[in-house]
């Protein structure tokens, strides 16, 4: 039954991408031959190893030098290419054409052998067939001593005379460099299978290649291989599921090795960055997952991912001439980082507020923990056993087995599994050239299952580590911070997964952020309109608001408060001062045209970093002085601990002046500081006014929505960073003497850093 | 590198010329074999294309009772140009015309026609050929002009044309071959020597391969003046590594004058010439009627004067009109002009003053003469060649003595050295540089503007990538084919 | 005087307006040689055009909205579209031409080169129009003369043909100009004329593009064929592959040239070499024809299937095939429907000699001998002295039954060239032994 309806799937699915495989030619034809319809055109893959060089050689005849082709092929003149003809024509012509393939090592010509070779006639424009002929060759390199530099020489004479694509890629074994190539390391055309539909550019005519290769390091000054666009190609391995599918001739036990090959591979994917593996972890940490929550993630992931191949599958078949589908990869990884991000973020909003609760709930509950813990570091096991336990039962249903868990982790599943990975879309799309539909969805199947093994491995062992931790001493009191600390991990994983994703896409955030950081938006102004524009304003402003001075400087004022509402309130307070500074200055400098000089703009950086600088030594103090306090209060009597924890929640006497002074401080000091940050940053502004000198009215509108997005930015960042603070304040007194003296320390030398580089190296 | 790199850049020119000659080529498909005939729309024309043109007294020691012409032919000819070296035209006709009464009408014209002949036609279309070692004659190597080997020799004859009556000076003079490389042509210098050749009633002919004796910032000049620098060093000379053609001529001053003496008082009329040169092909009628066989008139294709109106310069469209137009008519070109462009360019590209239109003085050095006292300390050297018309060419005044060879400053005029440009044009003068000031009126013609920088601009490329030679023919020695 | 003094003025600003306009003429100069020293050394066979592509290339990197970076991208693929004979690099050319009409619609350097890309689909009255509406525009140009001679006589027109070729060498007489002359002459039946024209043709041609004087050579080469003078025409292409090796129009020559010499191991040699870089039809049929003139008739069949298969895969190949196709079918006696029938639709646009020749032979095969006549005459208004005209002329008439005229132009074709087709030569003299017979019986 189970078996009847999975292949019955199958066949459907075989059957859509068949009536695909139609309409893929029907648009194939213009790109079928990029130099027309009587091309010979050539692809050479120099595999170069520490003991061997394989020429994996493809050769792609256009309709007419096939046609000719086949009239040899056809020996007994029936006019069709009988298997056994085109057999012993593959035989013949790999040997044939193996004799014009030249290759050196060192000066000496390498004899080469043909290891393997396949000669297919896939239909080409208007049906008729063309002839691809693919094979390769082996050569030994005989002085492989390590270390060596040895220089290979390759050029490919056969039908020099037609015309045709010629392609020549490069591609080192691990372990092997390869440097001073006049080849690149990526190719163009899928070797020959889709050649570029651009029709300005002109086609490559590669028939020769020099490099230099070594087993050892590459030597200094020498060229490393880049790939076409100049990038420095890193020793990527070649597509082996690609080639699981191309195998000559299947046989079942090929098959079920290929099956087994690609489920490695899929696991091996999936150690590739970018999968969410941290995410995975983190969420199942946080929530204390369970194997069964990890199994679902699992299952998941490889529907998600198998779904996401054949849909792609399907895309790039039918609609291949309105979407290129490597466009189409950043959008998917973006979604997948939205996704985590919202996970991310709803966990942590509703983590924060238990944790509050759960605070307050365990004070009263276990007054003698406290004092346990303030008596002897070390604490019976058993009581924490039990207190172990019971934590567990403490925590809310909501974070393991409540419905949102469920839906939260589905999401995490598909987050994961929704960026199909190239190569499974490969397989997919050779094994349906091929008319091996079938086996190729069997092997991204299989790849998916791998991917997703790894995937629920590492949520397992995350599981496990996690409450491994749970029974290790005081860090038991950590476990508490978890949840929260898991919650933040994921949402800043999402924002990374993101933001690799529009790098894909072409937005280069970090460059948009430096130049916004100088705020110069022109170009966005020029790509995004008006609308966008604002929106543009809003990201730009929050990342404007995490910017490391600003961070710095609030959080040494939010090392004093306790409260994270306090906390979140400093980073607001400094977003209101940073925007009131900006739009002042700005509205001035977009009203009169003018341009704040260099100097006086470097000046106030420099003012801005003795600021910190400043904050960074009265934090210091302070976090002295609060020490102090502490111990006093200890030493008098066990309860004035307890009244001693009633003062940091604010309220109380013995310090009162410094307490009320702190509230007003709360007020302004971060105003002031965000001011004078704002007043560094309007300098860059004189480059907006030049840049858009013609619409002040819009700049001057941006700025505002900047601003808004650089409080609601700090907002954020100051809450985040004030968590700690506070958390530590409340349950670990130890904690935070050390985490507010390091903020202190930190922003003096970050500041110290800034004051040299705004400073000395620019200014003065 | 340097040597590669001037070659990059020598295929460059090169590629460009092609360019040019590309944009326009025809275009035959699969089918054009037979059903349909494309000949390419049109050959770009080096063999007639005018790079330079040189008018000096002769300043080798014991000379300067002549005065030397050049005029150089094939812009951008790379020195590695087998199997096809660049060789003139041989159904073009060359000529070097002098004007010496002021009107814009050539009165002396000396007119240059080549005729190739292949030793070994066997050899195909090849200028050297192993023909001692074939025949069993001796070893390989042009030792001299008459060396079998030779292939293809280019030989030519020299006519002077005076008054409609025209008199054959010279026949079979020999042009060396390329330098091909130091296995072909070994002694490549001594075989070019061979090449000089005395003409009766004095004077000497050369015409040969050479380096190209300018030298200019082209990519930066023509970038909009986006200099490297604008002082007199620090660009790069885009025309290092090429050669040209020269066809060098000395003639006795005394063939040139109007009155046919040897003027020695530099403020008469007949002490000015004004020369140029210009390269012709025979036009044909379509249809021939029995009557006219071929050659009938010959059709002037190319011409050059003054360096600053030099053919490259001239825009594509009005490049048919102005090659084809003699110094008589150069006043019917004004329509195609607008604005002194160039000088506004320069204001506003290096943020100078300028003087006012109409620019007398451009006007005066080009196209009339330069003006009596409008060089203070300078003779009034070439005011007396005029009819008030425009007539661009070259204007000498054959009265002032040459300064010599390792005396000379290559500013000319506005180097205080009188012998040189604008009085005529020796091979070795700025051209650039003193063009770039006068049309920034940063001379004495225009005292207000006359200051810095105007006075002082400069392409950044004041000498020759190969020296000069002291003595005649003056131009240096072609790059070798193989360096 | 003050006029005077503006029109001296006026010179001397040309001088100036002109280095200025030179800017983009030879803006070119530099941002090539920047463009080469950056980029990827130059293949060491890299042909002219490859070179210029890549330099084209890296000019558009540079100045991505200016036209010319993309007009010399194009004329560089219309360039290696002459060199391959790959009609591919046009469609290239044309995307070239089109980026750069859409960044300045009236740019004449593309407008021109559009014109002649016409041409080459043989469009050759859309070539006319937008040739003469270009040059209305502007001052003359010599190139676009080229592509109206080109178009007048590919249509038919030859006496405006004539006049345009006439001013297009008195504006300046180039290898360009006299090559066309040549062509007028040829056709007009002064074969001495056009040899001569067209040395003057390869003098002029410049070296600096050896596929260009590669093309002169070979058509001096086959003008001289036709005059009967093979020795002087082989040393032509001979030149012609040396100074471009593998021209595939100098080895299909040297075939033609190998065949009439009755040297048809060589012929086959050199048209399989011509067939190897461009399978074109007109090679494929020679072959067969060779083949089949060697009795080896699988080969022939081969070339012949060749040709259909050709025929059925080139694009546009209807048209840009139809009279070798039709005159093909016609001399073997198949698809004489078909043949007639793309020959006639072809007729409709143009009345030049040779598709009035095609016709009229078409016509003959389907025993249509009146309107032959009428087709072949036309074939001959201009004199033309081709022995293929001739010969079909002769077999006409002798269908007509007007044996005088059979047998003179019969002889006309065999003393034109005794060896103009590997097969209808034979044919002719066959014809004229006949002839012979009868005049005595």
């Amino acid at each position: 039954m189970k078996t009847i309806h999975r292949s019955s799937i199958l066949r459907r699915v075989g059957l859509v991408a068949f009536v695909a495989l139609v309409f893929a030619f029907a648009s194939a034809v213009a790109s079928a031959h990029p130099l027309g319809n009587f091309t010979i055109n050539h692809f050479t893959r120099i595999e170069v190893s520490d003991r061997a060089v394989k020429l994996h050689n493809v050769i792609d005849m256009a309709e007419i030098p096939t046609f000719q082709e086949l009239q040899q092929i056809d020996k007994d003149g029936d006019g069709k290419a009988s298997a056994t003809e085109v057999e012993e024509y593959a035989n013949l012509a790999a040997n044939q054409l193996a004799r014009q393939v030249f290759l050196a090592i060192d000066g000496t010509r390498v004899p080469l052998n043909v290891i393997s070779k396949n000669v297919s006639l896939p239909a080409g424009a208007g049906g008729l067939s063309t002839l691809r002929i693919e094979f390769d060759l082996g050569g030994q390199i005989l002085s492989a001593n390590t270390g060596a530099t040895h220089e290979l020489e390759f050029h490919d004479n056969n039908y020099s005379d037609r015309i045709g694509w010629r392609e020549i890629v490069v591609m080192p074994a691990p372990g092997v460099k390869i440097f001073n190539s006049s080849a690149f390391g990526n190719g163009l055309s899928d070797q020959l299978r889709a050649y570029p539909q651009d029709r300005l550019s002109a086609p490559l005519d590669e028939r020769a290649a020099q490099l230099s290769f070594s087993n050892g390091a590459m030597p200094a000054g020498a060229h490393a291989l880049v790939s076409r666009d100049g990038r420095i190609a890193e020793a990527q391995t070649r597509d082996r599921l690609a080639e699981l599918i191309a195998v000559p001739n299947l046989t079942p036990g090929l098959v079920l090795i290929g099956l087994l090959f690609a489920i490695v591979l899929g696991a091996a994917h999936a150690l590739s960055p970018g999968h969410g593996k941290t995410v995975v972890g983190a969420y199942l940490v946080g929530a204390r997952g369970t194997t069964r929550h990890a199994a679902f993630l699992g299952l998941t992931v490889t529907i998600t991912h198998t779904a996401g191949v054949f849909a792609l599958g399907l895309v790039t078949l039918l609609a291949s001439e309105y979407v290129v589908p490597e466009k189409l990869f950043p959008f998917l990884s973006l979604i997948s980082g939205g996704i985590v991000v919202a996970i991310g973020l709803s966990l942590f909003v509703r983590r924060l507020r238990k944790a509050l609760r759960t605070g307050a709930h365990t004070h009263d509950g276990h007054t003698h923990d406290h004092e346990a813990d303030h008596q002897h570091e070390g604490i019976n096991p058993n009581q924490l056993h039990s207190h172990g336990g019971r934590m567990h039962s403490h925590l809310p249903p909501g974070a393991d087995s409540s419905p949102i868990t469920w839906k939260s982790l589905l999401a995490l599943g598909v987050s994961g599994g929704i960026l199909p990975c190239p190569s499974a879309l490969v397989v997919l799309l050779a094994s349906i050239s091929l008319h091996r539909v079938g086996y190729g969805l069997l092997l991204v199947l299989a790849f998916s299952v791998g991917l997703a093994g790894v995937l629920t491995g590492v949520g397992l062992a995350f599981v496990y580590a996690g409450r491994l931790l749970k029974s290790v001493g005081t860090l038991g009191r950590l476990s508490r911070v978890l949840p929260i600390v898991s919650a933040f991990v994921i949402t800043c994983a999402g924002l990374t997964i993101s933001y690799q994703a529009l790098a894909q896409a072409g937005i280069d955030l970090h460059a948009i952020f430096t130049r916004i950081g100088s705020m110069s938006i022109a170009p966005s102004f020029a790509s995004v309109g008006t609308f966008g524009l604002l929106g543009l304003g809003l990201v730009y402003g929050i990342k404007h608001a995490t910017e490391a001075d600003h961070i710095v400087a609030v959080s040494t004022i939010v090392t004093e408060h306790r409260k994270l509402w306090r906390a979140a309130l400093v980073g607001a307070m400094w977003g209101t001062g940073h925007t009131a500074s900006l739009v002042v200055v700005g509205a001035i400098v977009l009203a009169l045209k003018i341009a704040i000089p260099e100097r006086i703009a470097s000046g106030l950086e420099f003012l801005v970093a003795l600021m910190i600088i400043a904050l960074g030594v009265m934090a210091f103090r302070r976090a002295l002085r609060g020490r102090a306090d502490f111990h006093v209060h200890r030493h008098d009597h066990e309860l004035s601990a307890h009244s001693h924890f009633h003062f940091h929640e604010g309220n109380q006497l013995p310090l009162a002046e410094d307490h009320s002074h702190r509230v007003a401080r709360i007020g302004f000091k971060p105003a002031i500081v965000g001011a004078v940050h704002g007043l560094a940053g309007s300098a860059a502004l004189t480059l907006l006014v030049l840049t858009q000198i013609d619409s002040p009215a819009l700049g001057l509108l941006y700025l505002g929505i900047f601003g808004a997005g650089s409080i609601l930015g700090m907002l954020l960042m100051s809450g985040l960073v004030g968590l700690p603070f506070v958390l530590t304040s409340r349950r670990l007194a130890g904690a935070h003497f050390p985490l507010q003296l390091l903020a202190s320390l930190l922003s003096i030398v970050f500041g110290l850093a800034y004051a040299y580089e705004t400073g000395f190296a620019g200014w003065l | 590198m340097s040597k590669n790199f001037s070659r990059t850049l020598g295929a460059a020119a090169l590629c460009c010329l092609v360019a040019a000659g590309l944009l326009v080529n025809g275009v035959p498909g699969p089918s054009q074999a037979a059903s349909h005939r494309e000949a390419p729309l049109l050959a770009m024309d080096p063999t007639v294309d005018s790079t330079d043109f040189f008018a000096f007294r002769s300043y080798e020691p014991g000379r300067e009772g002549y005065v030397t012409m050049i005029a150089d032919y094939i812009p951008g000819e790379l020195p590695p140009a087998g199997p096809n070296y660049y060789q003139l035209d041989d159904t073009a006709l060359y000529e070097i015309k002098i004007d010496n009464t002021g009107d814009g009408v050539e009165d002396i014209v000396y007119q240059f026609r080549f005729t190739n002949k292949i030793v070994n036609p066997d050899i195909v279309l090849d200028m050297s050929a192993p023909n001692k070692v074939l025949t069993g004659k001796g070893g390989i190597g042009i030792e001299s002009l008459s060396d079998p080997d030779y292939n293809i020799v280019q030989s030519y004859s020299v006519t002077r044309v005076e008054k409609g009556k025209s008199k054959l000076l010279a026949d079979g003079l020999v042009a060396p071959p390329a330098n091909i490389g130091s296995r072909t042509t070994p002694n490549y210098d001594a075989l070019a020597k061979q090449a000089v050749y005395p003409l009766p009633g004095g004077g000497r002919v050369f015409v040969g391969p050479r380096d190209d004796p300018f030298f200019i910032d082209l990519g930066s000049i023509f970038d909009t003046l986006n200099l490297r620098s604008i002082t007199r060093t620090g660009g790069y000379d885009y025309l290092a590594g090429l050669n040209v053609h020269s066809i060098a001529l000395e003639v006795p001053i005394k063939d040139l004058t109007r009155d046919g003496k040897a003027p020695t008082d530099s403020k008469t009329a007949n002490a000015v010439i004004g020369a140029w040169t210009t390269a012709s092909r025979g036009t044909t009628s379509v249809i021939r009627s029995q009557a006219d066989g071929m050659n009938s008139e010959m059709k002037q294709v190319s011409r050059l004067g003054n360096p600053l109106v030099n053919e490259v310069v001239i825009p594509l469209k009005l490049k048919n009109a102005f090659s084809g137009l003699s110094p008589k008519d150069d006043a019917v070109a004004a329509p195609f002009v607008l604005d002194v462009q160039l000088a506004h360019l320069m204001q506003a590209v290096f943020k100078i003053d300028i003087p006012p239109a109409p620019r007398k003085d451009l006007v005066a050095i080009f196209a009339t003469g330069i003006p009596a006292g409008a060089v203070p300390g300078a003779p009034d050297y070439n005011t007396f060649l005029s009819d008030g018309k425009p007539h661009e060419m070259l204007r000498l005044n054959v009265a002032i003595a040459p300064t010599a060879f390792d005396k000379q400053n290559n500013l000319g005029l506005l180097g205080g050295d009188v012998a040189g440009f604008p009085n005529g044009r020796r091979v070795g003068d700025d051209v650039t540089d003193i063009a770039l000031r006068a049309v920034a009126g940063g001379t004495p013609f225009t005292p207000d503007t006359n200051k810095a920088p105007n006075n002082e601009l400069g392409d950044g490329v004041d000498k020759n990538d190969v020296p000069y030679l002291p003595n005649f023919p003056y131009v240096g020695l072609p790059h070798s084919g193989r360096q | 005087m003050r006029s005077k003094l503006l029109a001296t003025t006026a010179v001397v600003i040309l001088a100036a307006f002109a280095t200025v306009a030179g800017v983009r003429v030879l803006s070119h100069r530099k941002s090539n040689a920047e463009s080469i020293v950056t980029s990827q050394p130059l293949d060491a066979h890299a042909s002219q055009s490859d070179r210029q592509i890549q330099i084209a290339e890296g000019r558009i990197k540079q100045l991505p909205g200016a036209a010319d970076g993309y007009n010399l991208l194009a004329a560089a693929y219309m360039q290696k579209a002459r060199e391959t004979g790959d009609f591919g690099f046009n469609a290239r050319a044309e995307s070239a031409l089109n980026q750069s009409l859409e960044l300045a619609p009236d740019d004449r350097e593309a407008r021109t080169m559009h014109a002649s890309l016409m041409l080459t689909y043989h469009r050759f009255g859309e070539a006319l129009k937008e040739a003469r509406r270009i040059q209305s525009t502007g001052p003359e140009s010599a190139q676009l003369y080229g592509v109206m001679t080109d178009a007048l006589v590919e249509l038919g027109d030859y006496p405006d043909a004539v006049k345009v070729a006439q001013q297009m060498i008195n504006l300046r007489p180039d290898a360009a100009a006299y090559s066309r002359v040549s062509y007028l002459r040829a056709l007009h039946g002064d074969l001495d004329g056009a040899i001569e024209a067209m040395r003057i043709a390869v003098k002029a041609a410049s070296a600096t593009n050896p596929e260009n004087a590669g093309w002169y050579r070979v058509h001096l080469g086959v003008e001289l064929m036709n005059a009967g003078k093979r020795d002087e025409a082989e040393r032509e292409f001979d030149i012609a592959l040396n100074i471009f090796p593998g021209y595939h129009l100098a080895l299909a020559a040297k075939g033609r040239a190998r065949t009439e010499a009755g040297d048809f191991g060589h012929a086959v040699d050199f048209y399989q070499q011509a067939q190897e870089r461009v399978p074109l039809p007109e090679y494929a049929i020679a072959l067969g024809d060779i083949y089949t003139k060697l009795g080896r008739t699988t080969e022939a069949r081969r070339q012949y299937d060749l040709v259909e298969f050709i025929e059925r895969t080139m694009p546009g190949s209807a048209t840009l095939y139809s009279r070798q196709l039709a005159l093909f079918w016609a001399d073997h006696d198949m698809k004489l429907d078909a043949a007639l029938e793309i020959v006639q639709r072809e007729r409709q646009t143009r009345e030049d000699v040779y598709t009035y020749d095609a016709l009229a032979w078409c016509l003959y095969k389907k025993g249509r001998f009146g309107e032959a006549r009428a087709a072949i005459d036309q074939a001959r208004r201009l004199g033309t002295r081709d022995a293929r005209i001739f010969y079909h002329s002769g077999m006409i008439y002798d269908a007509l039954g007007d044996r005088p005229q059979a047998s003179k132009y019969l002889k006309l074709a065999i003393k034109t060239d005794s060896a103009f087709d590997v097969l209808q030569a034979e044919i002719a003299r066959q014809k004229l032994g006949e002839l012979g017979k009868q005049e005595q019986s």
